[in-house]
């Protein structure tokens, strides 16, 4: 591959890991965020969510910083993960209000 | 901080900041202004009289309402502030079986003084557009238009965190100035506005996405909630629905409602005033204190029976997170902010509208010398070049564009707010279709003189008209003549923009030892 191509390649590889994905990967995140925060669940929400706009600018930041593309999809995908499993696993023994 | 970093970093902070630059100067700009809404919506309307006490204003609108609307489902009232003349209210006709509720119509609102008559003014959507348009955008869906704003915000604050990485000598920087060096001053005019305010900015962007951010991240609630209802109810108790006792009981006299829900507040002042079944003995009074004495949005309400005027219900004060939620919007709104903290917010705002337009503009500046062929620039280059100078100078061409309207339309006019509107978007139009069939500099020029003289003129048409400068200024309206003061200042800088792109000459070229670009493709080969 011509080195433009690749770099071409890289760049929009980032932005679509950076965007959509970054953000399913912020929202899975603050979900777990919202079950993990100690206290009233209504106070955990609201706290949640006022700070997933912070995480999804550091996870731009991020992608976008990180040594290749790969890396980049790669650990944002283990993210997504984490949140999304951490979120199940509450909900499927705590249950929802 | 690796070189490397701080490089696709700055990368990260041209484009995020491009492609969305032209969406961001409109919102900060018409945000900014919107900080002067009500002087707006006042300075639009110039046939009304200065205000009114507040108890009485709202004693002229429980009149007409009782007249207009005895048996609504509820009635909503906005206490006017002390600069405001007149009570907006409406109401809620009482639903009809098998007709979908009524939403909006003009035909049950109104603008009503301490006398109970409506007050007459022209018929103007006033500061409220350029607030609304701020994250509502015009003539699409307003949900459409409030995602687009909410990922050029985002975009905003990637920009700002990722320049604040770029920028390694961030406090020196901002104590330098090159004065009439091309591109070294624009950077260096970028870096001021930015850094001088970047607190503001930060805070101004994070709580932006902050005030619809149940639209934007919805996902918590759903984390924790099988409905968004649950979630609301628990962050906003309220007294409870009414349920129409059938019996017709007069309601009370909401003064001394005023006056009492005054003092359990310590004095603040009050903002809405909802009644629900007014003439029924189920009839509630729900009075919220206003958003002008607290930083926070969330503000205390009180609610009484309608029939006997005694309590029935009380806020409690909001939690810790529900709380900072409320503070973050109110810090955005600014509501309540003082004059002399709302200017700051207006400079503020005026700082970050100048650091978007000049990153915009560098953009073009950076580039140019690198240009292979700067007589024809590629594609690319000329469309930014273009729709720099159709937002950047166009926008607020087409905003005067809008206070003419409102001056030059005939009064009588059907539809006659939404031409006001209409005629900014034409200018607007205009303004963007000049910056592609103009040469470049000289519709800069054009476009600058040209806001400039219009917005000097707008105060001098009315001091031709007698009325309102003068005659304003005569009756003690202060707030009419700070508009038409500030009007003039506006146009002065606008003049003296459009003198400074006037008479600046690029620096000749220096010839500059760069391979043309057929070598470089070969050098590059070469090292394959």
């Amino acid at each position: 591959m011509k080195p433009a191509r690749a770099a071409r390649l890289s760049v929009w590889g980032r932005i679509v890991t950076a965007v959509p994905l970054g953000y399913a990967a912020t929202s899975l995140l603050v979900m777990a965020l919202a079950r993990l925060l100690p206290g009233d669940r209504a106070q955990a929400t609201v706290l949640a969510t006022l700070l997933s706009f912070g995480i999804y600018a550091a996870l731009i930041v991020y992608v976008f910083a990180a040594s290749s593309a790969r890396k980049a999809f790669f650990v944002t995908l283990a993210l997504a993960a984490l949140g999304g499993g951490i979120t199940w696993l509450s909900i499927a023994s705590g249950g929802r209000l | 901080m690796s070189a490397g970093f701080r490089q696709s970093q700055s990368s990260l902070h041209t484009w995020s900041g491009l492609i969305v630059g032209w969406v961001l100067f409109t919102i900060f700009l018409m945000g900014t202004v919107s900080y002067w809404r009500e002087d707006i919506n006042r300075w639009m309307r110039p046939e009304l009289a200065g205000a009114e006490r507040p108890e009485q204003v709202v004693a002229g609108a429980v009149a007409y309402l009782r007249d207009k609307a005895p048996d609504a489902k509820n009635w909503f009232i906005s206490v006017p502030g002390k600069h405001e003349a007149g009570a907006s209210l409406f109401w809620q006709p009482r639903p009809v079986e098998g007709q979908p509720p009524r939403r909006g119509r003009r035909d049950t609102q109104a603008l009503v003084g301490a006398d109970g008559q409506p007050l007459h003014a022209r018929d103007t959507r006033g500061g409220e557009f350029f607030y609304r348009f701020h994250f509502d955008l015009h003539y699409v869906p307003v949900i459409w238009a409030r995602w687009f704003v909410g990922f050029c915000a985002m975009a905003m604050l990637v920009a700002i965190i990722s320049g604040v990485i770029t920028h390694k000598k961030i406090f020196k920087d901002f104590f330098t100035f090159r004065r009439e060096k091309g591109q070294r001053t624009w950077l260096d005019g970028h870096n001021a506005t930015a850094v001088l305010a970047l607190p503001f900015h930060l805070m101004i962007t994070y709580t932006g996405l902050v005030t619809l951010m149940t639209l934007y991240m919805p996902w918590a609630a759903v984390a924790n909630y099988s409905q968004t209802d649950k979630l609301f109810d628990a962050l906003f108790p309220s007294a409870g629905e009414v349920v129409r006792a059938e019996k017709p009981a007069p309601l009370v006299d909401l003064v001394p409602l005023m006056r009492d829900a005054r003092a359990r507040w310590g004095g603040r002042e009050i903002g809405t005033i909802r009644v629900a079944e007014p003439g029924d003995a189920a009839a509630r009074v729900t009075i919220t204190a206003s958003q002008t004495d607290s930083i926070s949005v969330r503000t205390p309400s009180i609610a009484y029976s309608g029939a006997t005027g005694r309590v029935i219900w009380q806020s409690d004060g909001a939690q810790s997170a529900a709380e900072a939620a409320g503070v973050m919007i109110g810090l955005h709104a600014g509501r309540y902010a003082p004059d002399l903290l709302r200017w700051l917010y207006f400079l503020s705002g005026i700082g970050g509208t100048v650091m978007v337009g000049s990153g915009l503009v560098l953009w073009t500046v950076k580039r140019r010398e690198k240009l292979p062929d700067p007589i024809r620039p590629h594609f690319g280059f000329r469309l930014v070049e273009r729709l720099n100078i159709g937002f950047v100078a166009g926008l607020p061409l087409a905003m005067t564009g809008y206070l003419w309207a409102n001056r030059l339309l005939p009064v009588e006019m059907e539809g006659r707010a939404d031409w006001e509107i209409h005629a900014m978007f034409l200018v607007w139009g205009a303004a963007l279709l000049a910056g592609f069939l103009r040469p470049a500099k000289r519709a800069w020029v054009e476009q600058f003189a040209l806001t400039g003289a219009a917005l000097i003129a707008l105060p001098l048409h009315d001091l031709a008209g007698g009325r309102e400068l003068i005659g304003a200024g005569m009756a003690g309206d202060m707030r009419m003549v700070a508009m038409n003061l500030t009007l003039l200042v506006l146009g002065g800088a606008f003049l003296l923009m459009a003198q400074k792109v006037h008479r600046y000459r690029p620096k000749a070229k220096r010839a500059r030892k760069v391979p043309k670009a057929p070598e470089a493709q070969a050098m590059l080969e070469a090292a394959e």
